[in-house]
C-alpha cells in the first residue's frame, strides 16, 4: 500500500485510482461497508478505522527490513527470554540502547567520516585509549589502595600520576584536539620555571594540559610540579590528590626547593585573578604579581620558559560570581558560566575548545647574577618582559585559530 | 659578686679558639634524651663532670654521672651550677602531655617558668659557657599554607593552638634572650622533629604503633622523625662542639603517615572531623589509647623541616633519614610481640649487664691508661673500646629490645614517669 505524496485530501469523494475498492472497514452493525473506497482502502464515512498513515514515503516494509539489518538487539531480547517475561526494566531498556550503539558504533563512524567531521578511525583510537585510561587509573587507585607505591618528600607518587595520565590525554587528544608547538624548548634535564597565562573558571586544567603535553610529546618526557592555589591545598581529598600528582602549594619556599633539585616547576602569576577573570576579558593577561617567579629563578639560576595557551578561556565562560555561596565555603569564588549552576554537575562539564599550547624559547637568566634578585626594579622589568611574550604570543595565536571550538 | 666574665671582646683567645666543654649538666635525666646523653658523655674522656637534674628518678643506669633529684624550678638551681661549675647545661626537660592524667598546667610551669629560672642560672653563673636547648618544630605549626620544608627563619603560618608549642616558643624567646644578655655565652637551640625507635616511647610512638590507627579522613600528612640514637647523638654533638644557633634536627626527608602505616602493618580508620574528637576522648576514657591534642593539626597537615642548616651549618648527619627510622620503626612495631613475650627477658638481662660494661669500662680505661702512659692516645683506645661494644650492643638489639625499653618497667611504677617528644 503506496501513499504518494501528492495524495488528494480524504475528503474527496471523487475516486482518484483506477483500482478503485470497496471500503474495508465495517458499519455499526458489523456488516461490511460497501462504499467505494479511498486509497487509502476505506470510504469517507469509515475514514477514521483506517490505520494511520505512515509519514513521507517511508516505506514500513523496507523501514521494518532496516532496523532488523541493524540487527536490533531488543527484538533478539524479547525473543530470547520472552518465556520468562520481565526483561523491561530501565536497566534492559539502557542494556539494549548501548548494545544498539555499539552495534552500530562502525555505521556511525562512518557517517561522521563522511561528513568530515572526525578523522577515520578516530573512534577505534577513542575506545582503545578509553579503555587503557579507565584500566589504568583503576591500577592506580588499587595500588595507592594497596600501599605499594613510593612518592619523594613532597609527597609525589610518579607512578600513580603516569598511571593517571592517560584519562588527563582523553582530554588532551579528544576533547580539546590540543595543537603543540615549541615543546622541544621545555629542557630535557635540570631545573626550569614554566610561566602561562592561567584561565578556565575554577578548574586548573591548563596546568595539566602543559602537563600531558610535556609528558607526552617531549623528547625526553618529565613530570612537571605545578605551584597551585593555597585554598585547594586545604580541601580535605583535593589536597592530598594534588600532592601525589605532584603539585605542591604555591609559595616561594616550595618553588625554591623543587628547582634546588632541578625539578621542572610550572607557576601562574596571574593566580587567582587570571583564573577568576570574566570571559569579556579572555585573553588578557593579568597583573603578574609582584614578580616572585622572578626571584625565584634568578636566585636559582632556572630558565624561564614562558607558555601561551588559547582554548582554556573558552572551557568555562565565566559570566558571574556567586559571592554568597564563596563565603560559605571559603572559596576565593564560585563562577557562573552559561551552564553552571543552572545543569548541576553536568554544567561543570568544560567546553570543547579547540586548544592550542605554545612554549616559548627559554628566558636564561643564569647570566644574571644571584643578587640581581634583591633589585625590585630589574625584578620587575623581567617580569614585565615575561609578560609580554605570553601576550604577544597569545595575540598572535588567537588570530591564526579559526573558530574557538575547531 | 660575680668576677668580670670572659668572652671574646676581652679575651681573644676565645674568639679564635671557643672552649671545649669540660664540666656538663643535663636536666631531664629522667627520660630517654636526657639520660642516654648523659650515658653517652659520661664515656666521653674529655669530659671532666656529668651531673643529670631531674624532679622524677633517672631513666636507667649510670656510671659517673651524678645525678640529682631536683626541680629546675627552685632558685637554688643558681647555687648547684656554680658549685659543680659546669660550663655547660643542656636543658632537655621540655615536654607536653603524654599520659592522660598529666596536669598541663604543671607542664607548662616546668617548660616556661623552670627554662626561665634555669637560664637566669646560666647567666648569674661565672662558668657557663654553653646553652644546649632541646626544642621542637612544633614551634612551627601545622597548616594547609605551610611550605613542604621549613627552615629555622621560618614561623608559623598563624597562631600556635596548643599549649606546648606555645611552650616551646616561650622557651626559645627566653633562650634568646639570654643568648643576647650572655655574647660570650654559646646557645644552641635544637628544634627536633618526633623522635621514634625503639628506644623512646612517647604518646606519639604509642600512637603510631596502636594496632588500630584512627586518623583524619581525607588528610594524608607529610610526617617527619628522628630516630632516637640520633636526637641523642644530636644533643651530644652540640656539648663537643661550639654551634651557637637555631637548627631543625630532623631525619631528611619526609614520609607520608598511610605510607607508614602501610609499612607498619597498621589499621588506618579514617574518621571524619567532627567525630575525630569525640571518638580520641571515648578511647582516652577508656585507657586504649591517648593521642595528646597537640598532635590533632600535625596529623592533619604535616610538617615538613629543611635539615641543610643541620647538616651544612651544625654538621650533624643523622644515621637514619625519616624513611629509614619509619621503616626501623616499622618493623620493629611488626615484631614487637615477640620482643615483649617468650625468652625476651633473657635477652635483656644480657642487654643489661653489657650496657652496664659499656658504661664502666671504656671511660676506665681510657682514662686512666691516657692520664699516666706518656704519648698514648687515648681517644684511639676509647674509640676502638667503645666500637667493640657498640657492634656487641647492635648484635644483642637485633634479638631484643633496647636498652631503655628495659625502663618501661619503670613507668608504671610511676604514673608521670615517662617520656615526651616534642
Amino acid at each position: 500500500m503506496t501513499a504518494p505524496a501528492d495524495a488528494p485530501p480524504l475528503d474527496d469523494v471523487q475516486p482518484t485510482s483506477a483500482a478503485a475498492q470497496t471500503c474495508l472497514g465495517h458499519t455499526k452493525s458489523g456488516a461490511r461497508c460497501r462504499r467505494r473506497a479511498a486509497d487509502n482502502g476505506y470510504c469517507v464515512q469509515h475514514a477514521e478505522q483506517a490505520p494511520p498513515a505512515m509519514p513521507g514515503d517511508i516505506d514500513p516494509d523496507e523501514l521494518r527490513d532496516a532496523i532488523d539489518g541493524l540487527g536490533d538487539p531488543t527484538a533478539h531480547d524479547s525473543s530470547s527470554n520472552g518465556a520468562g517475561g520481565g526483561g523491561h526494566g530501565p536497566l534492559d531498556e539502557l542494556k539494549g540502547f548501548a548494545d544498539y550503539v555499539s552495534g552500530n558504533v562502525a555505521q556511525i563512524r562512518d557517517a561522521a567520516v563522511a561528513t568530515g567531521l572526525v578523522e577515520a578511525n578516530v573512534v577505534e583510537r577513542f575506545v582503545v585509549d578509553l579503555t587503557h585510561a579507565v584500566t589504568s587509573a583503576v591500577s592506580a587507585f588499587a595500588s595507592r589502595m594497596s600501599g605499594d607505591y613510593e612518592e619523594d618528600d613532597f609527597g609525589f607518587d610518579a607512578a600513580f600520576t603516569e598511571r593517571l595520565l592517560p584519562l588527563a590525554n582523553l582530554l588532551y587528544e579528544y576533547w580539546w584536539r590540543v595543537d603543540l608547538e615549541g615543546v622541544e624548548n621545555v629542557p630535557a634535564t635540570g631545573r626550569g620555571l614554566i610561566v602561562s597565562n592561567h584561565a578556565g573558571g575554577g578548574m586548573p586544567f591548563d596546568g595539566v594540559m602543559i602537563k600531558s603535553a610535556i609528558m607526552n610529546e617531549h623528547p625526553s618526557p618529565r613530570h612537571v610540579r605545578l605551584m597551585v592555589l593555597d585554598w585547594l591545598m586545604s580541601l580535605p581529598y583535593a589536597a592530598d590528590f594534588m600532592k601525589q600528582t605532584g603539585q605542591v602549594l604555591a609559595s616561594s619556599p616550595n618553588a625554591y626547593e623543587l628547582l634546588k633539585r632541578d625539578e621542572l616547576v610550572a607557576v601562574f602569576p596571574e593566580g587567582i585573578k587570571g583564573i577568576g577573570k570574566p570571559f569579556s576579558e579572555r585573553y588578557n593577561l593579568q597583573r603578574f604579581g609582584r614578580g616572585g617567579f622572578v626571584r625565584i629563578a634568578l636566585k636559582t639560576g632556572s630558565p624561564i620558559i614562558p607558555v601561551a595557551v588559547v582554548g582554556s578561556e573558552e572551557i568555562y565562560p565565566k559570566i558571574g560570581n556567586m559571592p554568597i555561596v564563596n563565603k560559605l565555603i571559603g572559596a576565593p569564588f564560585v563562577p557562573i558560566t552559561p551552564l553552571f549552576p543552572w545543569f548541576g554537575l553536568l554544567g561543570l562539564v568544560p567546553l570543547p575548545s579547540k586548544w592550542h599550547i605554545e612554549f616559548c624559547e627559554p628566558i636564561d637568566v643564569s647570566e644574571f647574577p644571584p643578587e640581581a634578585a634583591d633589585d625590585r626594579s630589574f625584578v620587575l622589568e623581567l617580569s614585565e618582559r615575561v609578560r609580554n611574550v605570553i601576550q604577544e604570543r597569545l595575540k598572535e595565536n588567537l588570530l591564526k585559530r579559526r573558530t574557538p571550538f575547531w | 659578686m660575680n668576677p668580670p666574665r670572659k668572652s671574646p671582646d676581652n679575651d681573644p683567645t676565645l674568639a679564635v679558639t671557643p672552649p671545649r666543654s669540660k664540666r656538663v649538666l643535663i636536666t631531664g635525666v629522667g627520660r630517654f634524651w636526657g639520660a642516654n646523653l648523659a650515658r653517652q658523655l659520661e664515656r666521653d674522656h674529655a669530659l671532666d663532670f656529668v651531673c643529670g637534674l631531674d624532679t622524677r628518678d633517672a631513666l636507667g643506669e649510670f656510671g659517673r654521672t651524678e645525678v640529682v633529684k631536683g626541680d629546675i624550678r627552685n632558685p637554688s638551681i643558681s647555687r648547684l651550677i656554680n658549685v659543680t661549675r659546669v660550663d655547660t647545661v643542656v636543658h632537655t626537660q621540655v615536654f607536653g602531655a603524654n599520659r592522660p592524667g598529666e596536669s598541663g598546667r604543671t607542664l607548662h610551669d616546668m617548660n616556661v617558668i623552670g627554662t626561665m629560672n634555669l637560664l637566669a642560672a646560666c647567666a648569674a653563673s661565672p662558668f657557663v659557657r654553653k646553652v644546649v636547648i632541646r626544642s621542637s618544630t612544633a614551634i612551627y605549626g601545622a597548616s594547609p599554607k605551610d611550605p613542604a620544608f621549613f627552615t629555622e627563619d621560618m614561623e608559623s603560618k598563624g597562631a600556635l593552638r596548643d599549649q606546648y608549642s606555645r611552650d616551646i616558643h616561650e622557651v626559645e624567646t627566653y633562650a634568646r634572650d639570654f643568648a643576647e644578655r650572655a655574647p660570650h655565652a654559646a646557645v644552641t637551640i635544637l628544634r627536633f622533629a618526633n623522635s621514634i625507635g625503639e628506644g623512646v616511647d612517647t604518646a606519639f610512638t604509642r600512637y603510631l604503633s596502636s594496632q588500630v590507627v584512627p586518623t583524619h579522613a581525607g588528610h594524608n600528612p607529610r610526617l617527619q622523625f628522628i630516630q632516637d640514637t640520633d636526637a641523642v647523638d644530636a644533643l651530644a654533638h652540640a656539648v663537643r662542639n661550639w654551634r651557637p644557633g637555631i637548627f631543625n634536627v630532623a631525619g631528611p626527608g619526609t614520609i607520608t603517615f598511610s605510607k607508614f602505616l602501610r609499612m607498619a602493618g597498621r589499621v588506618e580508620v579514617p574518621l571524619i572531623p567532627p567525630a575525630f574528637g569525640p571518638i580520641l576522648s571515648l578511647l582516652e576514657r577508656a585507657g586504649v589509647l591517648y593521642v595528646p591534642s597537640r598532635y590533632d593539626r600535625t596529623l592533619k597537615y604535616g610538617r615538613g623541616v629543611s635539615t641543610e642548616r643541620m647538616i651544612k651549618e651544625f654538621g650533624f648527619v643523622p644515621e637514619y633519614t625519616t624513611r629509614e627510622a619509619a621503616e626501623q620503626f616499622a618493623a620493629f612495631v611488626r615484631t614487637r610481640r615477640y620482643h615483649e613475650g617468650g625468652d625476651a627477658h633473657l635477652d635483656r638481662e644480657l642487654l643489661e649487664y653489657v650496657q652496664r660494661k659499656m658504661h664502666q669500662m671504656p671511660s676506665l680505661d681510657a682514662g686512666l691508661l691516657g692520664r699516666f702512659t706518656p704519648g698514648f692516645d687515648p681517644e684511639r683506645v676509647t674509640s676502638r673500646v667503645t666500637e667493640a661494644f657498640a657492634s656487641t650492643a647492635q648484635r644483642v638489639r637485633s634479638t631484643a629490645r633496647t636498652s631503655s625499653s628495659l625502663d618501661d618497667e619503670n613507668y608504671d611504677d610511676a604514673v608521670n614517669d615517662e617520656d615526651s617528644t616534642p
